[in-house]
């Protein structure tokens, strides 16, 4: 059976939070890359959509980010 | 051309305690006192620029770990987060202005590192003072499967 568009959104969203997570967790000297894989991410995302790269990164940070991070902190700790 | 704040124009809404926010602040204020010298080290600069980044992306770790965060560390989080922006800013100004093209080789980064980590505070900032329009987040909402709120 085909995902439904709710399965694809929660796939693009788990995708792009974990680039963000990625671009906000790695060391400086890998921030240009982390930064350069999140915009390409959200830019395949937001181009059919019509909606601006920031708007998508400002939503992810507002509504979802701190608790994707909270979790992938969890799961380092072992504790998940 | 932008210029330089002052000491006195710098000031955190509140105060803390924090060891951490202590040092942030103490090399915020080393960072700014360098900016503001005609005989610029760009190279130590962005070098304590780039330890007081360390510390904030210490102190976001703790607030988006905790579960309900003091509000006045949020505040000077923000406020921290705002100041570091404003002088990273500069600093990224000057290093491209500067005649001798410092280069950021021997702290092992890149300009485009330094500059990913501005942009990075960019998003925080804005971010955390963006008033949403319900249209926009309700299309994101639905682009992503999440129910409206």
């Amino acid at each position: 059976m085909p995902p439904s568009e709710s399965q694809l959104g929660d796939e693009q969203r788990l995708r792009l939070l974990e680039l963000l997570y990625a671009y906000s967790t790695c060391p400086e000297d890998e921030k240009a890359t982390a930064r350069a894989a999140l915009y390409r991410g959200v830019d395949e995302f937001r181009a059919p959509l019509g909606i601006g790269r920031q708007e998508v990164i400002d939503y992810l940070r507002t509504f979802h980010f701190k608790d994707y991070y909270r979790r992938r902190k969890r799961q380092e700790r072992g504790e998940v | 051309m932008q210029s330089v704040p002052t000491q006195g124009e710098i000031s955190f809404p509140v105060t803390t305690q924090d060891p951490d926010y202590y040092f942030a602040t103490r090399l915020i204020s080393q960072v700014q006192r360098d900016l503001q010298r005609a005989n610029r080290r760009h190279l130590m600069i962005a070098s304590r620029w780039v330890i007081a980044y360390e510390y904030l992306k210490t102190l976001e770790e703790r607030l988006l770990t905790q579960e309900a965060p003091l509000e006045r560390e949020k505040i000077f989080f923000n406020a921290t987060v705002a100041v570091m922006l404003g002088l990273g800013r500069l600093l990224m100004q000057q290093l491209g202005a500067d005649e001798d093209k410092v280069s950021l080789d021997s702290l092992g980064l890149t300009f485009d590192d330094l500059s990913a980590c501005v942009a990075e505070l960019e998003d925080i900032e804005r971010s955390t003072h963006r008033e949403w329009e319900p249209g926009v987040a309700n299309q994101l909402h639905a682009a992503f499967g999440v129910p409206a709120r």
